[in-house]
């Protein structure tokens, strides 16, 4: 929504900018029209007057009446009454569209020109642009003073300005409408233009926020946004530099320990061996403990490093980041149920499977998922008392492969529950447990890396952790 | 032939870990021999043509791997070990598919690599671990069974006559799952009919209590989910 607006809103400036001119245009022109031709029907009725005072009705029968009326109407091409001094109407022409021309020369020449009855002349304005309203007539009145007392009244006098004005009103409509689509159209252009490179570095910013630290903007620009863009880029480098370089570092340091702790732990089941007093072995099994808890920490850390590197991270050897595989995640689950199974036995833990008997293939990193599986598991089998139970069960849910591992454990403390995902978070009530607070941590960058999501639910009666992944 | 003449080189240039793999495969009676370089590795294995090849993956002149595969093509087929830093799968079937036998990933145990190493040597020199053989071996545990011992790092362990047999049953058919009513009838025998599942899982819980190394996350009798038991390889 956000990223159309701009266009939207441009354009719509445009518009409005369009039609505002196109009124104030439209009503001046109309206005000026509308006047002109007030003041045209104004002259041609006094003009019409005038012709009708110059010729006043005969002072004779009916008949003479009514024609001298329906010529004045012909000729003033106005609807003419004829009254006498007290009021009384005495002719009414009629209105002058229905008029005969022909009746005029009649009253002339006399009669005979009954065919042409009915012939009418066309609207000297036409009948606009549009059709219709050709025989428009005027409101205005006008009374014209005769001799004897009478007077003549003239309606209906040809509307010409009102033809012309629905003439114009109707081209102007048309024009205005035109305008104004082609200001939104060309407002929108003109966003899009400006938008392209701005949507661009959106979606780059967007992408990098979620951790793809390789996002560019693509604006080939040298104006003002291009130098955003620019600059934008140049910071996306330097920090994925800083970024890499840290990442790197951790993974080396792993690996750098890993050597030294091998040759210590060698050292030390040596040392073993060697001891011939119950004293001297307790103490070297208590280092060696010590020492595969630096092991178990420097393989989570390499491993978390690994993780979080993300694709863009080429690991030590300079192997390349490899692409997901279809993996089938129950087979994987069976798998690392065997992992764990003489673990859970041994400390009395019984180990029930729920594992989907067909396939489920998602697109993962096959020793992703194994950590997953494993580190979950791990911890399900660690704070379940003896007696408990562990729940393994991977089913298909519509287009998901969903993981779930519950246990009777000893639960995750409530207000823990925020930062158990966290690097080195241990519950308080797990002090006494082995383990370096990163299994989960290592859980979550795995499962999103693969595209799934995991949650959990907790109470002092035990965990249920709930994996899912998008099948392939 | 016996293991204890049998000889070992290791190719792994970090002295400290050398000296302690030296020492320790030493102590099992085999004949080790150190070279700190790839170059060097292969020249002895080419001339001395030891029986097993401890070979690291990270070494001054090179990759291991590359090394393994040299070694290959010089048409040496002893087993080669591979010791590995990283924990990616890609280096570690990279690894076997340039004609590596088996690999550890660092950091790992002696007695993780002690037992791959004998697993390696009986798989290449004559199976010694059968159903006549009267010495049988289960990781870095051994069982004779003429003398009705068991030891491990040459310690004496105290097995019931019920957890021995087991242990020997076990050892006898490395790798094959057992179901608990199939290790009834095996080891329990005659008296099958009065024992149940229950049974096995409480022998076999106390059989890893004396012989694992680390009871609680045993490396030697696993247990297959809704299958029963098998001798770890």
């Amino acid at each position: 929504m956000r990223r159309r607006s701009l266009r939207l809103r441009l354009a719509l400036t445009y518009a409005s900018m369009a039609l505002l001119t196109a009124l104030i245009l439209g009503g001046i022109l109309l206005g000026v029209l509308a006047q002109y031709y007030s003041r045209a029907e104004s002259a041609y009725l006094n003009a019409s007057a005038k012709l009708i005072a110059a010729n006043p009705p005969p002072l004779t029968d009916q008949t003479a009446l009514d024609s001298w009326a329906k010529a004045a109407a012909l000729s003033t091409q106005t609807r003419v009454h004829l009254y006498d001094g007290a009021g009384t109407l005495l002719a009414d022409s009629g209105s002058p569209g229905t008029l005969d021309p022909g009746s005029l020369l009649r009253y002339g020449q006399g009669h005979g020109y009954g065919r042409h009855s009915g012939f009418r002349l066309p609207d000297l304005l036409g009948s606009g642009l549009f059709g219709g309203s050709g025989n428009a007539r005027s409101s205005r009145t006008l009374s014209v003073p005769l001799d004897q007392g009478r007077h003549a009244r003239l309606s209906e006098a040809p509307a010409s300005g009102h033809a012309a004005l629905v003439s114009a009103a109707e081209a102007w409509f048309v024009a205005a409408t035109l305008a104004v689509v082609l200001a939104a159209l060309a407002g929108y252009l003109v966003a899009a233009r400006i938008a392209r490179p701005v949507i661009s570095l959106t979606e780059a910013s967007d992408r990098m926020a979620e951790g793809d630290l390789s996002a560019r903007a693509c604006v080939d620009r040298t104006d003002e946004v291009g130098r955003l863009a620019d600059s934008f880029n140049a910071m996306a480098g330097r920090m994925e530099t800083t970024v890499d370089t840290l990442r790197r570092f951790v993974g080396d340091a792993a690996h750098e320990i890993g050597t030294p702790l091998t040759a210590l732990e060698a050292d030390l089941d040596l040392a073993e061996r060697a001891a011939t007093t119950d004293k001297e072995r307790s103490l070297v099994q208590r280092a060696l403990g010590q020492a595969s808890r630096l092991d178990a920490l420097s393989t989570s850390l390499l491993q978390l490093s690994r993780l979080e590197a993300g694709g863009a991270f080429a690991d030590a050897s300079g192997g390349t980041p490899r692409d997901a595989d279809r993996e089938d995640v129950a087979a994987l689950a069976r798998e690392a149920a065997g992992g764990v199974a003489s673990r859970a036995e041994q400390a009395g833990v019984e180990l029930r499977l729920d594992i989907s008997a067909g396939p489920l293939p998602v697109g993962a990193r096959r020793t992703e998922l194994q950590m997953v599986l494993g580190n979950l598991l791990d911890n399900a089998v660690k704070f379940t008392p003896e007696g408990g139970s562990v729940h393994l069960s991977a089913r298909r849910e519509g287009d998901t492969a969903v993981l779930t591992v519950a246990d009777t454990g000893v639960g995750i403390p409530e207000n823990e529950q925020d930062s158990v995902f966290g690097r080195f978070h241990r519950a308080r009530n797990v002090a006494a447990y082995p383990g370096n607070g990163l299994g989960l941590a290592i859980v979550k960058a795995a499962v999103e890396r693969n595209h799934g999501s995991v949650t959990f639910a907790s109470s002092d009666s035990g965990t249920e952790f709930r994996v899912t992944l998008p099948l392939a | 032939m016996p293991p204890q003449t049998q000889s070992i080189l290791v190719i792994e240039d970090d002295p400290a870990v050398a000296e302690a793999l030296v020492e320790g495969i030493g102590t099992e009676g085999y004949q080790v021999h150190w070279e700190a370089t790839g170059t060097s590795g292969v020249a002895y294995a080419r001339e001395r043509s030891p029986h097993l090849v401890v070979l690291d993956v990270r070494l001054p002149d090179g990759s291991g791997f590359d090394f393994c595969r040299e070694m290959r093509q010089l048409g040496l087929r002893q087993p080669i070990l591979m010791l590995t830093v990283q924990s990616d799968e890609v280096d570690k079937v990279l690894g076997l598919e340039m004609g590596a036998d088996d690999y550890l990933t660092k950091p790992y145990r002696l007695r993780e690599l002690i037992a791959r190493i004998r697993s390696l040597l009986r798989r290449a020199y004559g199976e010694l671990s059968s159903v006549e053989a009267d010495v049988l071996y289960a990781g870095d545990v051994t069982i004779d069974r003429t003398r009705g011992s068991v030891a491990r790092d040459g310690r004496a362990l105290n097995l019931t006559p019920t957890e021995f047999r087991l242990l020997v049953f076990l050892a006898q058919h490395p790798g094959q799952v057992f179901s608990r009513a199939q290790l009834i009838e095996n080891v329990w025998g005659s008296d099958a009919e009065f024992y149940d599942d229950k049974t096995v899982s409480v022998h076999i819980r106390r059989l890893r209590e004396k012989i694992e190394a680390e009871p609680s996350d045993p490396s030697l009798v696993l247990t297959v989910p809704g299958l029963g038991y098998r001798l770890a390889t």
